[in-house]
């Protein structure tokens, strides 16, 4: 068993954290407050250096990194101290964007959409959640009819990441309303198809630099050939094959964790109370001991889950799920820590880390909540 | 055509501390980095290769772990890298590193132009490339912050403490470049995969034209005596008065100090 990063995870991790250091720390609280997205020069500057297409195969234009590669170069953005909204919607965009269909795409969806995501041009969503269909993924009821070469999409998709300015959506929707769950179809849906629409950003308590929408789908046409995968494995298939790279992709929390601590170690050393520096105090000391091992457990649970994806030891839900469950605690702890220990300036927005305690909450209800992951590792213990 | 960039592994001294014990610098748990005027120095070579031609080939000396500092120039850009490493060149100061560059030079001859960052953030001394010039016998061109190459002729600015001179030199030359210059990109994901895969040519002792007297400590004419900490004093003065007498005495003041 081998423990060490290889010379390209080292490389790419160092390079993508300093470009984090350099463009991304410096935008990120005035684009929380004002609930803004990576400026589009920015964006194009990280599609320009492969950021936008780490796990696209090299021939489509991508980086052709693997699952562990990526979710390294993910973490590497966090620990520059970008903020967590932005990696959230740059890795659904990247990452759930392309991995289906990396997957399932068939060549001409591969030809058309890969290269454009690669490139920046396209920003992605993936829009599983409706109004009354959260945890219950599978009780969806957006209709898609076909009608001739064409589908014909009907319904709403809630809270959707990337919603307010995704161009390519992949749509979970029920072609089969009789087969449950092996009824739903994926389809990949850009903004520009008749019949789209946009719900208003939505304003929220944390990852406001994420921005948030509803989808509306009215009669909205869809070509037959942006079906992807067959019909029926929308939700079997496709969404399930997704699943490990869904949790994979919160990795970049385990980066925003690793800022924190550093933030915090640097602030314990210079802030003087009773005449000495404050990380003299075990009080303080024992936390900062705690962010760093449940920092590191989070990371090897969630450096397993890349290797596995690499090695094609999935599905591999157990592992998955307990990577996110613990990442999610990790974080929750850390993010709480962090303001205590720079007390009542913790709290002041012109320090860093007050925002990790609005932000880590995304992680405990996106990709699937703290309970759902539980239930799944019970169901699967329990049954085995 | 040949562009050459001559880099070295610093510790990243952004967070520097010192033992107060031992008045030396904590080297444990400090990065290793490329000196930051060197990547301004690479950013400027690879700028006049994609508009030139030709090709970018950085060079340094140093143990074998400085190979990740020329794996980053590659990540950058650069088309090849030699390390200079040999037990034997431990210890040099500036003449004997220069002596030893210039030979590592001689080898990679004809080249346009030589790169230098204008110092290192360590020894901060800014000797390497004009003593490098000298031992192959270029004009050099220091602390340059915009240069113009046209074919066999370089015009530089290079900066002064309150004006700037343009000058201009044959080629081959030599310049060391100001932080000012330019912005330094970033490696792509492209750039750094290729670079990992890159081969990097090693050269010791022997495969340089070299006299072994010069090299090393043993060619090293400098003797660090201390290294310390400076002092940094405030003597506040907290003066009254109308504003003539207040200029009068801040006058005389600096003048006694010798700070006018």
């Amino acid at each position: 068993m081998d423990f060490a990063l290889s010379l390209d995870q080292k490389g790419l991790g160092k390079d993508i954290q300093e470009f984090s250091r350099r463009f991304l720390a410096p935008i990120a609280a005035e684009c929380d407050e004002k609930q803004e997205f990576i400026p589009t020069e920015i964006w194009n500057q990280m599609a320009c250096l492969g950021y936008c297409g780490l796990p696209i195969p090299l021939e489509y234009g991508g980086a052709g990194l693997g699952a562990l590669d990526t979710l390294i170069c993910l973490e590497a953005a966090g620990k520059g101290g970008a903020a967590a909204g932005h990696l959230l919607s740059w890795a659904v965009s990247t990452v759930l964007g392309s991995i289906p269909i990396i997957k399932f795409g068939t060549p001409e969806q591969k030809e058309l959409y890969l290269p454009r995501i690669a490139n920046g041009e396209l920003i992605c969503a993936f829009c599983l959640t409706e109004p009354d269909a959260g945890s219950d993924a599978g009780s969806i009821r957006t209709r898609a009819e076909r009608s001739g070469d064409y589908y014909v999409l009907n319904g709403t998709k809630a809270f959707i990441t990337n919603g307010p300015i995704a161009d390519l959506c992949l749509i979970f929707a029920v072609t089969d309303p009789d087969r449950g769950s092996e009824g739903i179809s994926a389809f990949l849906v850009e903004s520009s198809f008749p019949g789209f629409s946009r719900g208003k950003q939505l304003d929220k308590m944390g990852i406001r630099c994420s921005p948030t929408g509803d989808l509306i789908l009215r009669d909205c046409l869809v070509p037959a050939a942006n079906r992807l995968g067959p019909e029926g494995q929308g939700f079997k298939t496709v969404a399930h094959h997704t699943l490990e790279w869904e949790r994979a992709n919160f990795s970049f929390f385990l980066g925003v964790m690793e800022y924190n601590l550093q933030t915090c170690i640097k602030y314990a050393r210079e802030r003087i109370q009773f005449k000495r520096p404050i990380a003299r105090f075990q009080a303080i000391r024992h936390m900062l001991a705690e962010m760093r091992v449940e920092l590191d457990a989070a990371r090897l649970m969630f450096y397993r889950i890349g290797w596995m994806i690499d090695q094609g030891l999935v599905p591999a839900p157990v592992q998955a799920s307990s990577a996110k469950y613990f990442l999610t605690r990790a974080l929750k702890k850390n993010a709480d820590y962090a303001v205590q220990i720079h007390g009542a300036n913790g709290m002041m927005k012109e320090y860093p880390v007050e925002r990790t305690l609005r932000d880590y909450k995304i992680a405990e209800i996106g990709g699937g909540t703290t309970q759902i992951q539980l239930d799944i590792i019970a169901g699967n213990i329990i049954k085995s | 055509m040949r562009w050459i960039v001559c880099i070295k592994q610093v510790p990243d001294t952004t967070e520097i501390r010192i033992d107060s014990r031992t008045n030396n610098l904590v080297r444990e748990g400090i990065a290793s980095i490329m000196n930051p005027y060197d990547c301004h120095a690479l950013e400027a070579a690879l700028q006049l290769r994609d508009q030139h031609g030709g090709q970018v080939t950085v060079v340094t000396m140093g143990p074998s772990q400085a190979e990740e500092c020329l794996r980053d120039a590659l990540a950058m850009g650069a088309d090849e890298a030699v390390l200079l490493s040999d037990p034997a060149f431990r210890g040099a100061d500036t003449l004997a590193t220069s002596y030893t560059l210039a030979a590592a030079i001689r080898r990679l001859a004809p080249v346009q132009l030589i790169f230098c960052g204008k110092q290192a953030i360590d020894g901060d001394t800014a000797q390497v490339g004009p003593e490098l010039a000298e031992w192959l016998g270029l004009p050099h061109i220091a602390g340059v912050e915009y240069l113009v190459v046209k074919a066999n002729n370089i015009t530089a600015r290079r900066e002064a403490e309150s004006e700037y001179y343009l000058v201009e030199a044959n080629l081959p030359a030599l310049v060391t470049i100001s932080r000012t210059m330019n912005e330094p990109r970033l490696p792509s994901v492209w750039g750094r995969l290729r670079a990992n895969r890159t081969p990097i040519t090693v050269w010791t002792g022997e495969d340089l034209d070299i006299d072994p007297n010069r090299i090393g400590l043993a060619g090293s004419p400098t003797r660090v005596k201390r290294i310390f900490y400076p002092q940094h004093q405030r003597q506040t003065q907290i003066r009254q008065g109308n504003a003539e007498q207040l200029s009068n005495w801040l006058v005389k003041t600096l003048a006694e100090e010798r700070l006018l």
